[in-house]
Formats: structure tokens, sequence, C-alpha cells
């Protein structure tokens, strides 16, 4: 849970995709084309520190998760720990693309 | 903005958590307070009979993130609403009445079940809660067989689980093909396959007549109107839902099959009352002014925003809602996602893959040779440029004139 103002502030959040429960349904690259991409080879590629300007769709990408695999930290806290889960034995199929 | 001295959302899942959000999110600070019938709050449903029933996930992964703190916020869980009076109060189950500013209806739907199913508490299931699904996987971790009774999206996904569990599954549609009444026959049919592909005995064209216990070898014995008796140590039924409107009583509302909006989610005739998700019935302007549900997720998250907008903007000020309905599912490694209302067109066409490859894209057109939505099968990318396609529906009328006109045509 992170705390944010009223909505209309541009506020900057870091994104992380957990590789483990995303299952490519790509509802973030339809809420959130400027973010999330899915590549022809099926990687999913995202931007982990958009524009604040898009927080409004980055949100609405994480809400709209079917596998409510996206997490969003306010960017200030956001460095410390990615929060993903069980990363070890699986492939690492979702890739951060530069902001 | 309406300045309510309280919201109060009856129901406290997922379109309750969504609704309460978008509020805080539009600066509303007073207080909110959310009844539910189940012991905890909102959680999410959708991977009860997937990843929850194949143990890929654990309750604790249920919980939703909020991008805004809820503030000062009441749940009132385990707390039933039994009736709501003309003076704005809600009745509760031990008889006491709260008063309510803004109110928001959120209850959701409650599985259909079948005459005479509660008779076997231990052997019949239906999955719609957390506890739902504790018991029917306590059931499926020692029944050597499942027979599902519909096969819906629920009955095909516990299925699904229940193969990955090694437990054999006989599934029963009184259609010929499974999920024909939300993709239709051509795409039920691919999906009937690969069940059956999968082990699946899929039983296809024939309702349940009976469900009875056979003692002569401790199985439920499912009896099909051709007189076909299958066998099975447990039965799960996945026959659809109906509305929860039980506790709605006595405010005037229009609950033949949920609870009746108008296009911006306000409650027909009250101008402080919204709702939203599986149980609100509105007209989707952007299709056509009919009033439905739409029983989907995504549908209960992009509703609970709107209807927290409407609720504060007032009737008069407030936006028709107007989405491209999303789904998605699951089934032995197959997926299938939908936009906007397949259900109201006539005609299917490919328009890219193949059923033979299993990966596709189908369009479905209504009468007048509008595209009303698409389904693909393993094919999540392709389906992204169909979004703008069925977004591109004209709006043929405004809140207002449907409103002012009843439903009448121009």
């Amino acid at each position: 849970m992170t705390a944010m103002p009223d909505t209309g502030q541009a506020l900057r959040v870091n994104v992380s995709v957990d590789n483990n429960h995303c299952h490519f349904y790509a509802i973030c690259v339809q809420e959130a084309p400027e973010v999330f991409d899915l590549s022809v080879d099926g990687r999913l590629r995202y931007k982990a520190n958009p524009s604040p300007h898009l927080y409004e769709k980055v949100w609405n990408a994480a809400r709209l998760c079917p596998m409510q695999a996206i997490h969003l930290e306010p960017a200030e806290t956001a460095n410390v720990a990615a929060p993903t889960r069980r990363t070890q034995g699986r492939q690492f199929r979702a890739t951060r693309l530069p902001s | 903005m309406k300045d309510f001295a309280n919201v109060t959302i009856i129901g406290a899942g997922l379109a309750a958590l969504r609704c309460a959000e978008r509020l805080r999110e539009r600066g509303y600070h007073k207080p909110i307070v959310v009844f539910g019938d189940e012991t905890c709050g909102p959680y999410n449903r959708t991977p009860l009979s997937k990843q929850l029933l194949a143990g890929e996930l654990q309750p604790e992964d249920l919980r939703f993130q909020t991008a805004t703190a809820l503030g000062d916020i009441t749940w009132r869980l385990g707390t039933r609403v039994t009736g709501l009076t003309r003076d704005r109060s809600v009745t509760l189950a031990d008889g006491t009445t709260e008063k309510v500013g803004g109110l928001v209806i959120a209850t959701g739907v409650t599985p259909r079940t079948m005459p005479g199913a509660e008779r076997f508490p231990d052997r019949v299931f239906v999955l719609r809660t957390l506890d739902d699904c504790r018991r029917l996987d306590n059931a499926l971790a020692t029944a050597h067989s499942i027979a599902i009774i519909g096969g819906g999206f629920i009955g095909c996904e516990v299925a699904t689980s229940a193969v990955k569990r090694c437990v054999p599954v006989t599934m029963i549609d009184v259609s010929t093909t499974l999920l024909s009444h939300a993709i239709g026959h051509e795409l039920g049919q691919i999906m009937t396959d690969i069940h059956r592909e999968h082990g699946v005995d899929v039983r296809t064209g024939h309702g349940v007549a009976s469900l009875e216990h056979d003692p002569s070898n401790n199985q439920m014995a499912v009896t099909l109107t051709d007189q076909t008796v299958i066998h099975a140590d447990i039965v799960l039924i996945g026959v659809g839902t109906a509305p929860r409107v039980e506790g709605l009583q006595g405010f005037g509302l229009d609950l033949s099959d949920g609870v009746l909006c108008g296009p911006t989610c306000h409650v027909t005739g009250l101008p402080d009352v919204v709702a939203a998700g599986d149980v609100a019935r509105w007209p989707n302007l952007a299709f056509d002014d009919v009033p439905r549900r739409v029983e989907h997720w995504i549908n209960a998250v992009e509703q609970a925003r709107h209807a927290a907008d409407a609720l504060l903007d007032g009737i008069e000020a407030a936006q028709s809602f107007t989405p491209i309905p999303r789904f998605w599912s699951e089934q032995h490694g197959t997926k299938i996602q939908s936009i906007g209302m397949p259900r109201l067109g006539t005609t299917i066409t490919i328009t890219e893959g193949s059923v033979a490859k299993r990966q596709l894209v189908a369009t479905y057109t209504n009468n007048v040779g509008r595209l009303v939505g698409a389904v693909a099968i393993n094919a999540p990318r392709a389906l992204i440029a169909y979004a703008d396609k069925v977004t591109a529906l004209p709006k043929r009328r405004t809140a207002d004139r449907v409103l002012a006109g009843g439903g009448a045509r121009p």
C-alpha cells in the first residue's frame, strides 16, 4: 500500500512484475502501452521507472492485471527491494525496458 | 462534488474495495462503512478455481494492493444487511439500523445450485468464496473422481485443476459444447476437444435429471435426462449465478435481475445510490440501451471506480459507463481472452490463426455488420489491436435521451 494524494497529481512509481505470476494476458499492454509491451516471442517488457504522467495508466494496468503480478512502489523507496518472490528455478521472462 | 456525511457500501468484495479506493482518490475523506457477509475482507476470487485449487497460490496471495490509503473505513465483516428503508437506513441481521449517506450496492452474486443438493454437504459443492474453495480442496484431496455439472468457466477451470491433481473428471453440459454461452459453439468445440484430450470425460447435450447418493458404492449418482447415470465421489455444481438482492427489498428498487441502473450506474430513481460489479444491471451505451449484468472481474474494477465517480459527481453531471468488457480464462494451458460482447454477435469469423493450430482470433459481428466482440485463443498479443476496433463503435445515444425516452428508439 502506498499513500497518494488526490487524483490528478502525477507521482512517480517504480514498477516490478512478478515473473512467476505473470501469465502474459497483456491486459497491462492494453492499459499502458507506453510502459508495457508483449514482444513477438512472448516476453513481457516494461519500463521500471515510468514517467509520472503515466501514473494513472500504470495503476490501471496493476489493478486490472488478471494475475495481480504488477507491483508498484513509490519511487522514493522502491529501489530498496523489488517485491518479486520465488524467482529461483523459473526462467526469467519479464524484461525491464530502459525508462 | 457531493458531500455525503458517510458512504455506505453493501458488499465487501473487489468492487467495494475499488470503489472505496476511488472515493479516496477523488478526495472524499469522510467515513466509509462497508458491510460484508463473509468474515474476511476483499480478496481475489479468480484464482480460487485455478491456482488455489491447483496448489500454486495460497490464500495470503489473494490480497489486493491499493493506490491510496483507505483512511477512515469501517469494515463490518460478517454483518448481513437485511433491508433498506425509505428514510435512508440499512437494517442489519440483528435488527439494528444505521443511517446512510451515499450508498453503493456491490453485493455480487451467489452460485446457483440444484434441488436436493443441500442433502449432501460433504459431497456436493459450489465455488464462489474462499470457504467454498477450502471445502472443495479438502474433498479433492481424497476423492477418486469428480463430476462437474455445468461447462461454463467455473466448471472448466475446476476440471483443469482436478486434472492437475490427477482426479478423474466427468463434465456434464446441457449444450452441445462447453463454454457455448460465453464464446459460441465454434470456439466452444475447440475447448471441448482440448478438455477431452486432457482426459476429461465430457458429456454434452443432456441436462441433469437427479442427484442422489448411491449406497451400493458410496458414490454420488448423477442421472442425466437421457437416463445415463454418472458415478463420482464428489460433485461440483457450476450452473451459473444469481444476483444477491435479498437484503435490498423495501427501497422500491427494480430487482428483477440484479439492481437496475441507468447508464451512469445510478440505481434507477435514486440520485444518491449507485451499484457496481456482478449485481449491477445497466445499459452499456457503447453497445445498445439494453440493461445487462456483466459478471467479469475486470468489469467489477472498472464499474466500481465509475460508480464512485458517479456518486460524487451526482446524477446530473455523471458520465455514462461505457466500457469494453474483457475476460480471460486458462484451461489445460490454453488461454481464452475476450473483449467486447461476443454474445451480441450473430456471425463469427476467424480472422487470424486457425482452429488446427489452436491459436486464433475470432470476431463477432451483429446483424448490421458491426464488430461487437473478439475472442482470442492462445493469442494475447494479436487481440490487443481488436480493442480499438470494438471501441470504435458509434455511441448512438446520450444518457439523457435514454433516461428521458425510457428506452424507446429515436
